[in-house]
């Protein structure tokens, strides 16, 4: 179930608070978070427990065999066998069937009548790119030394569950929460800072971020779309994710806060970057460190050459993109950010604009993430190559999207308080927090604010109204 | 930056922080509780989330006596969510005295020992009546001189109610000759309906009231996520509360009507018709969508299932009042850009003539008395009112005394 949903915020929250403060010993609300974690996932689907389950248990068990092995090598054979059960997983659940339609497809162009490989039409896990990273950390980290196995099996069993981050992040390494795992502080403050949180994390998707949605599927589905058109669209786009992704973070913290968690930062205005280097330490930073760490620094990094430092930092990007869905938009938007990360190190400033003014510094790094985002939200490569015509003007004018902008006046002012925001305004985590009367009042309004437009749009009620 | 915030936390004032807890957790709190209550007080969410018995006789009986004062106003009123604007169409519905039988159907009780050769299953459109005099079970009753069972179920779905009928232990032993089963055209599509001969399937290999004395019992199907997701915010009464603000402030600031009404461009009968915009949507499927041929092997299929227990059916197919009153589409909805295909019910009809399925189609008729300028739909409603029930029932009873239903064995 997804934060933002009434089953969410009306009987899954409830009961969990109420049976975690309800709870006196951490061993019992463990386990309670534990069981109530698997809930909140197997609402998509029953059956993905059962995954989660035993990516659990390989970690688990390899985290200890690592770390009672008696040599070297037996160490590195159980990390190998982590890491690789870890990603046929992954690799299986989420990438067969990508990989089944580019086989068929190259033994088309080969001349072959019929597919090689029959697609699985596999059901993609929800969350299963995030608490496998998660996990497979766990198993690195013992074979690196950083950290020791868990205490036991709940408490390992709880870190890759915890529902607040399980499903969108923030990816939360065990050494960030083992300690937490054992005692936690539950206090007034911190219990108010996770609902200032939640509520405007919640307010950054469902308001702003949902608020900008319409224009994105209007323009991403037409064939054409002209200049206005496709202007409007990669700005929502660039506004939506950002404020769906982040908000969605924040909701994430809040909750942790709530149950006494403290999860750290995982977007830091990254609109308001100099470089896309700058990007990538404000963007999704729980990823970009997970990157750095477990698969550029082991690549060699930059310590092997300037040249084997862009072909790392290529790698880097690109796997980091098919991270993000079974799609080639999602390789070529890794590639496109490997390319241009390339380019910065290799100019040695800290922007490519390093002579201008820093908004003129900001204002090239954010049209070159809009240039990453074409591909992003794509889902062919023909859809990439008419957005790109039709942000060059190729496609003409296209003066009538102004009719399907003046219809939807909500939208056009939502996207000019979300750019407003997003270049301006200091984040969530910047902003000073005065606990008071009239924060207070804020914050319910927002929150009933936030409820209404919940409803809204995801029921009808009249069916059940009127019977 | 982590743990800076999270220090700054500890040290902020407990008086501010307790007075967000209390503050934003009452608001919670209040909206909450009240939304669990209401959804049980006045949505009786409860007759959803448990499965409505086949059998309950005694103090259990849901026997129902309810007096209805006179209301104002129909479902699209009630959807357009602008009161000053709803008056202008609002119709008014009489007083009268709301009736449930020993079962919990809109019979005139007693109907226990009762039998009913004839019987009518469908959704709302089957159930709806000012009176209990104006519904169609009773209008088919006056046309035919028999005995109607009305076993409609609203808000539930096309499939439900002639799945439970047809698994209802009651009609199982003592089975009518005819039942009529009523489907409204934005409801028939060939995938919607391919769902039925599963269950029908399904009952034969488990009869729904094999092992239950009485009482209800729970529907665990209700409770599954995708049920529970899709009841909970619809049983909202924030949700309908926030409908309402919102209808309320496209209107009043956007000069936007909401996504689910629009104003019929011409009255009907001197009369200003409110129209629903879904069932326009729904005209503009195409045949791909729709796939007519197989609604016909649904009902083919139903044919056959019904005939192995002695049971005659009959499809009545139900327009739309926007297919009824189509020449008086606003214009915005029926573009060159978008054109309204043909209404699938012709294609439907034809398939089931066809296959010598008995089969009613509304459309002609309903067309024909409209082009008189006479409105068959309550003008603030998506329902038929008692013009269309009573020329509805007069059909269903010439195709019954036509193919001889009743008399042949």
């Amino acid at each position: 179930m997804l934060f933002n949903s009434y089953e969410f915020l009306f009987l899954f929250l409830p009961i969990v608070l109420i049976g975690y403060y309800g709870i006196l010993r951490n061993r019992g609300r463990l386990i309670f978070l534990t069981l109530m974690s698997y809930i909140f996932y197997g609402w998509w689907d029953y059956r993905f427990c059962a995954l989660m389950l035993a990516s659990t248990v390989i970690d688990y068990v390899s985290g200890l065999l690592i770390f009672r092995a008696p040599d070297t090598r037996r160490r590195r054979l159980w990390i190998v066998v982590s890491v690789i059960a870890n990603l046929s997983l992954l690799g299986f659940f989420k990438y067969f069937d990508l990989g089944a339609r580019t086989l068929n497809m190259m033994a088309s162009l080969f001349g072959a009548s019929s597919p090689l490989v029959s697609l699985l039409h596999i059901t993609l896990p929800v969350g299963i790119s995030f608490y496998t990273f998660q996990s497979m950390s766990y198993s690195i980290d013992i074979y690196r030394g950083v950290v020791k196995p868990a205490r036991s099996f709940a408490d390992f069993a709880c870190y890759v569950s915890l529902f607040p981050q399980l499903v969108a992040g923030p990816i939360i390494r065990y050494k960030e929460l083992a300690d937490q795992l054992v005692v936690r502080t539950h206090t007034l403050q911190k219990f108010s800072l996770g609902i200032t949180f939640f509520i405007l994390g919640l307010a950054k998707k469902v308001i702003l971020a949902d608020g900008v949605a319409p224009f994105v599927d209007i323009v991403f589905g037409m064939e054409a779309p002209g200049l206005l058109a496709s202007w409007v669209g990669i700005l929502s786009y660039a506004m939506q994710i950002y404020f769906d992704f982040s908000g969605y973070s924040d909701m994430a913290v809040g909750l942790g806060l709530l149950l006494g968690f403290e999860f750290p930062q995982n977007f830091n205005s990254p609109y308001k970057s100099i470089s896309i280097t700058d990007f990538w330490r404000r963007w999704h930073m729980s990823l970009s460190t997970w990157l750095r760490d477990y698969l550029y620094i082991p690549l060699g990094g930059n310590r092997i050459g300037s040249v084997r430092t862009y072909v790392n930092l290529f790698i880097t990007m690109l796997l980091g993109g098919l991270w993000h869905g079974a799609n080639w938009t999602f390789v070529a938007w890794g590639a496109y950010h490997g390319v241009l990360l390339a380019i910065e190190r290799a100019s040695g400033r800290k922007s490519l604009l390093g002579w201008a003014p820093v908004f003129f510094q900001r204002a090239l790094a954010f049209l070159l993430v809009l240039g990453g985002w074409v591909l992003f939200r794509s889902q062919s490569l023909e859809q990439v190559g008419a957005m790109y015509s039709g942000l060059f003007g190729l496609n003409g004018l296209g003066a009538s999207f102004a009719a399907t902008l003046k219809a939807a006046p909500l939208s056009c002012l939502m996207l000019v308080v979300t750019l407003g925001m997003a270049w301006m305004s200091p984040n969530t985590w910047e902003i000073r927090w005065r606990p008071g009367v009239w924060l207070a009042l804020g914050l319910a309004i927002l929150f009933v604010l936030c409820v209404g437009v919940i409803l809204v749009n995801s029921s009808s009620p009249f069916l059940y109204f009127q019977f | 930056m982590t743990s800076h915030l999270y220090n700054d936390a500890e040290s902020g004032s407990r008086g501010g922080s307790l007075a967000i807890v209390l503050l934003v957790g009452l608001v919670w709190i209040a909206m909450l509780a009240g939304d669990w209550w209401m959804r049980f007080a006045w949505y009786h969410w409860q007759t959803t989330l448990t499965a409505r018995p086949i059998v309950a006789e005694g103090p259990d009986a849901p026997l129902v006596r309810q007096e209805v004062k006179e209301t104002r106003g129909g479902d699209l009123t009630g959807l357009l969510g602008i009161p000053a604007l709803a008056r202008r169409f609002e119709q008014t519905r009489s007083a009268t005295l709301n009736l449930s039988d020993e079962y919990g159907f809109r019979n005139i009780p007693p109907v226990k020992n009762r039998y009913f050769p004839l019987v009518a299953v469908g959704s709302s459109y089957i159930v709806a009546g000012e009176t209990m005099s104006n519904t169609f079970s009773a209008a088919l009753s006056r046309a035919s001189g028999r005995d109607v069972y009305c076993y409609g179920w609203a808000a539930r779905g096309p499939l439900f109610s002639v799945t439970r009928f047809l698994g209802d232990e009651r009609f199982a032993t003592n089975p009518p000759r005819v039942m009529v089963w009523g489907l409204v055209e934005r409801e028939i599509g060939g995938d919607m309906l391919a769902e039925l001969v599963k269950r029908l399937k399904g009952l034969n290999e488990e009869p729904l009231g094999a092992g239950v004395p009485g009482g209800r019992r729970i529907a665990w199907s209700v409770l599954a996520p995708r049920s529970v997701q899709k009841s909970l915010p619809a049983s909202s009464v924030i949700a309908h509360l926030s409908h309402r603000a919102w209808n309320g402030i496209r209107y009043y600031v956007f000069g936007q009507l909401g996504p689910d009404v629009c104003f019929a461009a011409r009255p009907v009968g001197g009369k200003p018709v409110l129209m629903y915009k879904w069932a326009i949507e729904a005209m503009k499927w195409t045949p791909d969508q729709r796939k007519p041929a197989k609604v016909v092997e649904t009902l083919k299929f139903l044919d056959s299932f019904c005939k192995a227990r002695g049971i005659k059916l009959v499809v009545m197919l139900i327009p739309d009042k926007e297919q009824v009153y189509r020449d008086r589409l606003p214009p915005e909805m029926d573009t060159p850009e978008s054109p309204i295909p043909d209404s699938t019910l012709n294609a439907v009809e034809a398939g089931l003539r066809r296959e010598g399925v008995p089969v009613v189609n509304l459309l002609g008729p309903f067309r024909e008395r409209a082009r008189e300028d006479v409105l068959l739909y309550w003008a603030d409603d998506t329902h038929w009112n008692s013009e269309g029930i009573e020329l509805a029932a007069r059909c269903v009873w010439k195709e019954i005394e036509e193919k001889r239903l009743l008399d042949s064995p």
